[in-house]
């Protein structure tokens, strides 16, 4: 397996750079970019031609990631070229946000295979029900089958974001690359590194991934009650506060929901996926240390996963919250990981609207927020 | 930018503001492009440094304050979280308290162990089971005192009334017994059903008794609304109240109307009981299992004058004689050791030693489980019924002495009477066969007739006293139904063709012949009803059928049937004429003469002999007289001589005017496969004569045709045809010169009318034995019924007779019929004469001076025994017609009787069968095949029987032996029925017609000729025994 970066500053520069990529055989190219640049013309043929055999795939950010760092408003390239892996792609429209689980299947059918190993799938980060999504994707491909991915961003701004699949780029297509083969290995790891705090709050009212109430009071209220003058901000702030989603038993169960989207009129909060109706909910804040040393973990998990680090693939996709949390040092947690793979590993990513990976190592795929979600490629 | 940093900026480095900053950041900036590279990017990147480390500021500060506040609001929330919990928990302390007080309350008094635990512990889950738990029980109460009070609704009447007895509550039962409705029963005072009945002492009591708190029990009347008084069975029960003191009164009752209406009626019963055994007049008494004396009722004070109560508690052996009481004490005894009823007489001495005769009828008295407790008795005295008894069987006697002086006198009578009869009669014909002027022959005719007619009247009135004496009894002897028919009627047939009436015999084939029954009855009935026919028919015919009445078994029921085209009888004389001395009317008598006794006679022979008769008539029509009697038919009857002669296939011609007697010689010839062709008339008969070449083997003629009578058709047969076939002649007038004219015109047969079947197969015998030896019959030679019997050879005859008229009768007769006599004139003589020669038949007169006829013919039998003499036939002439006599006669060792006055004919007839010994030796049975009958018999039978028979036929034999010689026909007739019977399933004919006649004879207490027919039945057994055996050994 070979692998290329380039990492792209304004979409002008977009041509001169990929000259200077040198793989025009590449099986796989990954791009992930600002919505500016997904938005510029000639974006997809410029990727197609200078690589002709690849396939495409990639979606819009809230920030892009490299072995340098994070950067917002450029477009990370990442050619590979896969030796013996064989890789698959599928794209299915989204109508709306209650077509995600159907949308689901579709990809699932269309890359089910037997030799099928891995999956990773990219998603619009708006007007989607996450975990839906993933549901669908599981219940064609099996509870076994380890799916990786994300929400496309759109630089905080949560209003349009855009994939890049075998159709183009399109703001409603889910895509997915199935990966096939024997000698790919795969890992993963999934860390958050949130607190929750405060009273744990019953879950009064809900549908699917609407919170319309939280012990009878407006989840709204609630979050600008917590958020005071940053309420304004909303929703890009509820960012701040994910909540922890908590059984019956108020204890965690291991899951964070962002707040993807808010309903000033019915005070109700759209979450980037489903929570239990007869769940508690408790908020959640975090800390920068707090943050990268959840990164730093998911890294560990990743690489345990794999043998020895060869050159390998890492494809991080982190959440548009931590970045809101950490600032200026977002910066580090990618550091931390890039400690924990070595030199030899590639990183690539972008900051999402939701992560998906399974949350153990053998345990069925989910949707996640607030995490620093790690996945791993490599060809023996 | 951040003050903070400002600050240190200020500290560090010395800048005033964010002015003086940036120009610094400005002066840097332009210094960069001299500098060196690392310093250069030191003062290029330093205003970038001072951004970042601001926005870290910035967000530092962010986070804490973003920090704080979510501190302090969780906080908030979280107390205010708790207070809540805090005031719901206090909430829930204060509801668990109050539960518990509740379940204090509500547990019952003793509270178990348990259960102050529980209250002790503020356990909610624990405390709320309990409460359950008690909810529950208190539910199970309420429902078991739900049902309860449903329950006992449902049966009694029921009330509850406050303390000063007005009522609070009432129960469906209540209100309709009482027929008030529950709204007038609530708030009235119980009284208002009181009947009134009860003393104020009764109300007072029971009032006392529950004010007190204690419960009242009594049976007291109620009034309804109606007026209607009902008893009840009543609990009044005092509910007390808090205070302990009665505050409610219950009351259950029962209806217990019904039980004392039948109280009531049971000791009315029980009065009327009381009553009626003192009103029986039968003594009555009742005693225990011990025999003493419970109740004696007032005919028993009475019939043993005393006084029951005396005698109640003592037993029989104070009341009666010690003989007396012991019998009774046994019959007790027998009674109580078998429960039931006892009947019995006994002899009962009152008090006052009367002498009673008694029937005591006793009853056990059981309880439920068949033990005995006592005995009921009830003696009736029957001593006046005794003493009638006695007087009764006085009488009786008298009266049997008095009826064998009316049979004696009758016996007398009928000897007194027939004797000179038989000479008046005798005599007359004696007369008549002389040679006689026509004056003197009209004269003796008159006298003979008027003679017979004197014979008959005499002979009715004999025989219907005995009627009437009961003392007419009916013979049950082996005879030939066919021949006695045939022989009944030649002689009427004479009478009515001299009225130029037809008689036609027409005997249906099923009929047996061979019977068992009264011969001479049956022809004294034929000859009443036939002779009747004849005197009431002017012209026409007279019919006899005989036929089988359905079904055919044995005894068959022959039912005879005689129809004449007569005058007929009205309907309302039908059943007059059976009455003694009737006839239809005065006039008939007149007319036609007879007693009138006739029919009543022949009815009742007809029911003596176990038949009826009955009558079918219409005026000027004629009249049917039927009778029909059942007759055992004789299985093995002597065995007639089969036709010798092959009779089948012949040919022959019958030609006869009536059309009756066609049909039935018609069916004579065909039972004996011979073709028969009818012809109606003379002319007929010459027609087919003439045209049909069929060469006919016989002519049948009957003598008496219109247009060309017998005669004249046989004469002018002789003269159309060369070659004739044998003729017989058929007559129903049989006269002197008939013999003659059938000569003349060369007849070879003449028979009177109605021919009996037997008379002509033997003249068809005769007839083709002749033919077939082609030897022409010899024209003198008639063949008549006379010639038949003129076969018998002369006969060597004893006549024993006192009455020389009677003697010279006798002997003329049979000097006549050319028989050798010899006389005796007693018994006595008799005797002698027998012992020096041999006779070939005796006629034995019986009332004879010096030795009477039956102590002849005994001492003639002895005598023959000693000296093993052949049996010579003994025939009794008696004048006695009674059967007594006539058994008498058997008795004695007679053969036969004959009855005065004799007929001529039948003492030919008895000659004859005397004779017909003498012309063939007695046919020995021939040598019969036991073998083959045994080979032919029910296999099974004979192998369950022939074991037994083999073992007791000797001792069968020698019973009859016994039997004999003890002169006890009883133990005879049973052996040989046995033997009979067993014979006849070894199909061991002749042995078993052996003991079947030495049955019969016993029977009839003939005894005297058993001895040989007993050794000769010996002697066939013994063959059959051998066989039998070696059948039973050899399977």
């Amino acid at each position: 397996m070979q692998i290329v970066q380039k990492s792209i500053g304004k979409p002008e520069q977009l041509t001169s750079q990929l000259a200077t990529l040198n793989m025009p055989d590449a099986s796989l190219l990954l791009a992930f970019g600002s919505v500016a640049h997904f938005s510029a013309t000639g974006f997809v043929d410029a990727l197609r031609s200078a690589c002709p055999q690849a396939i495409l795939l990639g979606c819009s950010t809230a920030g892009e990631i490299t072995g340098d760092g994070v950067e917002d408003g450029s477009c990370t390239l990442t050619a590979i070229r896969f030796d013996k892996i064989t890789a698959s792609c599928a794209s299915t429209p989204l109508a709306e946000m209650a077509d995600s689980y159907a949308a689901g299947q579709r990809l699932g059918l269309q890359l089910a295979a037997p030799d099928l190993k891995s999956v990773l799938v990219f998603g619009p980060g708006v007007e989607i029900n996450g975990s839906a999504l993933v549901n669908g994707l599981t219940a064609v491909l099996g509870s076994s089958m380890p799916i990786t991915g994300g929400l496309a961003g759109d630089g905080g701004a949560f209003r349009q974001t855009f994939t890049l699949g075998p159709q183009g780029i399109s703001d409603r297509t889910v895509v997915a690359l199935g990966l096939h083969g024997e000698h790919l290995h795969f890992g993963h790891g999934s860390f958050g590194g949130w607190e929750a705090f405060g009273p744990a709050r019953k879950v009064t009212r809900c549908a699917g991934n609407v919170l319309f109430e939280l012990d009878g009071e407006p989840a709204l209220a609630v979050y600008k009650r917590y958020l005071g003058e940053h309420a304004k901000d909303l929703p890009a702030s509820g960012l701040l506060f994910p909540l922890a989603m908590l059984g019956e038993d108020h204890n965690s169960i291991g899951l964070i929901r962002t707040i993807l989207g808010i309903d000033e009129a019915a005070g109700s909060l759209t979450l980037a996926g489903e929570i239990l109706a007869d769940g508690y909910l408790k908020l959640m804040h975090s800390s920068t240390e707090k943050l990268v040393h959840g990164a730093e973990t998911a890294a560990r998990a990743a690489a345990q996963m794999l043998a020895a680090p060869t050159e390998q693939l890492a494809l991080l996709v982190s959440c548009v919250g931590r970045k809101l949390v950490m600032g200026g040092r977002v910066d580090e947690e990618v550091d931390a990981v890039s400690e924990v793979f070595g030199k030899q590993t590639v990183l690539t990513g972008f900051y999402s609207y939701g992560e998906i990976s399974p949350f153990m190592p053998g345990s069925s795929c989910l949707l996640h927020n607030q995490t620093m979600t790690i996945t791993c490629l490599s060809e023996d | 930018m951040q003050k903070a940093l400002l600050r240190q900026l200020k500290r560090t480095i010395g800048i005033e503001d964010e002015a003086a900053l940036t120009l610094l950041l400005e002066k840097l900036h332009a210094a960069a492009s001299s500098a060196e590279t690392d310093s250069a990017g030191l003062f290029n990147g330093l205003r970038e440094l001072l951004e970042r480390i601001d926005a870290s500021y910035e967000q530092y500060e962010r986070d804490l304050q973003l920090r704080t506040r979510s501190l302090e609001i969780s906080s908030r929330e979280l107390s205010a979280l708790n207070d809540q919990l805090r005031q719901e928990l206090l909430a829930r302390e204060n509801a668990l308290i109050s539960l518990r007080d509740a379940v204090r309350v509500l547990l019952p008094n003793t509270a178990a162990g348990n259960d102050s635990i529980i209250l002790a512990e503020a356990d909610l889950g624990a405390l709320s089971q309990r409460l359950a738990d008690l909810v529950a029980e208190s539910e199970t109460s309420r429902r078991a005192l739900t049902n309860q009070k449903f329950a006992l609704d449902q049966h009694a009447i029921v009330s509850i009334t406050d303390t000063a007895g007005n009522i609070i509550y009432a129960n469906d039962r209540f209100c309709q017994i009482s027929e008030f409705s529950r709204q007038q029963l609530l708030g009235q005072n119980h009284r208002i059903i009181n009947s009134g009945l009860h003393s104020a002492e009764f109300f007072r009591d029971m009032w006392q008794t529950i004010s007190q708190g204690r419960v009242w029990h009594g049976e007291l009347r109620n009034r309804s609304k109606s007026g209607k008084l009902y008893w009840v069975n009543a609990t009044v029960v005092p509910f007390p109240g808090e205070d302990g003191l009665p505050e409610q009164y219950i009351s259950i009752r029962t209806d217990i109307t019904d039980r004392k209406q039948m109280e009531a009626q049971l000791s009315e019963q029980l009065h009327l009981v009381e009553e009626l055994v003192e009103a029986i007049p039968l003594p009555m008494y009742l005693k225990d299992a011990e025999g003493r004396y419970l109740r004696l009722n007032r005919a028993f004070e009475l019939f043993f004058n005393l006084r029951r109560e005396d005698f109640i508690g003592r037993t029989l052996h104070d009341l009666l004689s010690p003989q007396d009481a012991a019998v009774h004490l046994v019959k007790d005894r027998e009674l109580m050791r078998k429960p039931g009823t006892q009947t019995y007489e006994a002899v009962v001495h009152g008090r006052d030693g009367v002498r009673h005769e008694a029937i005591y009828r006793k009853a056990a008295l059981t309880q439920l489980d068949g033990t005995v407790y006592g005995v009921l008795g009830v003696i009736i005295d029957i001593t006046e019924r005794k003493l009638a008894e006695r007087e009764t069987l006085l009488a009786k006697e008298a009266a049997e002495a008095a009826s064998r002086a009316k049979s004696e006198f009758l016996a007398n009578m009928s000897h007194e009477i027939r004797t000179p009869m038989n000479g008046i009669i005798g005599m007359t014909d004696l007369a008549l066969d002389t040679a006689l002027t026509d004056e003197q022959r009209e004269y003796m005719a008159a006298v003979k007739s008027s003679a017979d007619s004197l014979l008959t009247i005499i002979n009715d009135i004999l025989d219907f006293s005995k009627i009437e004496a009961g003392k007419l009894l009916v013979e049950h002897i082996s005879f030939d139904l066919h021949r006695l028919l045939a022989e009944t009627l030649k002689p009427l047939a004479l009478r009515a063709y001299e009225k130029n009436i037809e008689i036609v015999c027409e005997i249906l084939p099923a009929v047996p012949s061979h019977v068992f029954g009264d011969p001479g009855r049956i022809r004294q009935v034929l000859i009443n009803l036939i002779g009747n026919a004849i005197k009431f028919t002017e012209q026409g015919e007279i019919d006899l059928r005989v036929s089988l009445q359905e079904p055919a078994d044995n005894p068959a029921r022959v039912h005879f049937a005689v129809r004449d085209t007569g005058i007929g009888i009205a309907p309302e004389k039908q059943q007059l004429i059976f009455d003694a001395f009737s006839q239809e009317d005065s006039s008939t008598t007149r007319k036609y003469g007879g007693t009138g006794l006739g029919l009543s006679i022949s009815r009742r022979l007809v029911d003596l002999m176990g038949g009826e008769m009955w009558l079918e008539s219409e005026i000027d029509r004629g009249s049917t007289f039927h009778f029909a009697i059942p007759l055992q038919i004789d299985e093995f009857p002597p065995q007639a001589r089969p036709a010798q002669i092959k009779m089948r296939g012949h040919r022959i011609l019958i030609v006869d005017d009536n059309e009756t007697n066609r049909r039935v010689l018609a069916g004579m010839l065909e039972a004996w496969e011979i073709i028969p062709t009818l012809a109606a008339s003379g002319q007929m008969a010459l027609e087919l004569l003439q045209k049909n070449e069929t060469a006919f083997d016989c002519i049948l003629l009957d003598a008496h045709m219109p247009e060309l009578d017998g005669y004249q058709l046989a004469a002018r047969l002789r003269r159309s045809f060369a070659t004739l076939p044998p003729m017989l002649m058929l007559s129903s007038g049989a006269m002197r010169g008939d013999a003659q004219r059938c000569q003349e015109v060369g007849i070879a047969g003449f028979f009177s009318k109605p021919i009996a079947a037997e008379e002509l197969l033997a003249a068809l015998c005769r007839i083709f034995d002749s033919t077939r030896n082609h030897q022409p019959l010899p024209a003198d030679r008639l063949v008549t019924r006379h010639s038949l019997r003129e076969l018998q050879p002369a006969l060597d005859v004893l006549l024993v007779e006192d009455h020389p008229l009677n003697q010279k009768l006798a002997v003329s007769l049979l000097e006549k019929w050319g028989h050798r006599t010899t006389i005796a004139n007693n018994g006595q003589e008799a005797v002698v004469r027998y012992a020096e020669r041999s006779f070939d038949v005796i006629l034995m007169d019986m009332q004879m001076p010096v030795m009477s006829g039956i102590e002849a013919t005994r001492r003639i039998r002895h005598y023959e025994k000693q000296s093993a003499l052949p049996h010579t036939p003994i025939i009794a002439m008696t004048a006695n017609a009674m059967q007594s006599d006539r058994d008498a006669c058997l008795a004695a060792g007679m053969d036969d009787y004959l009855a005065k006055p004799i007929s001529a004919k039948e003492l030919l007839e008895k000659l004859l069968t005397c004779g017909a010994p003498a012309l063939a030796p007695a046919t020995p049975i021939a040598r019969f095949d036991y073998g083959e009958a045994l080979r032919l018999a029910d296999r099974e039978m004979v192998d369950m029987i022939a074991g037994v028979f083999l073992d007791t036929w000797e001792h069968n034999i020698q019973r009859l032996r016994d039997g004999l010689a003890n002169n006890d026909s009883r133990p005879i007739a049973r052996t040989a029925q046995c033997l009979h019977r067993l014979l006849i399933t070894f199909k061991a004919e002749p042995a078993a017609r052996l003991a079947g006649e030495i049955e019969g004879q016993a029977r009839l207490g003939q005894l005297a000729e058993l001895a040989p027919s007993i050794d000769q039945l010996a002697g066939e057994i013994d063959q059959l025994a051998g066989l039998l055996s070696a059948l039973a050994d050899y399977p």
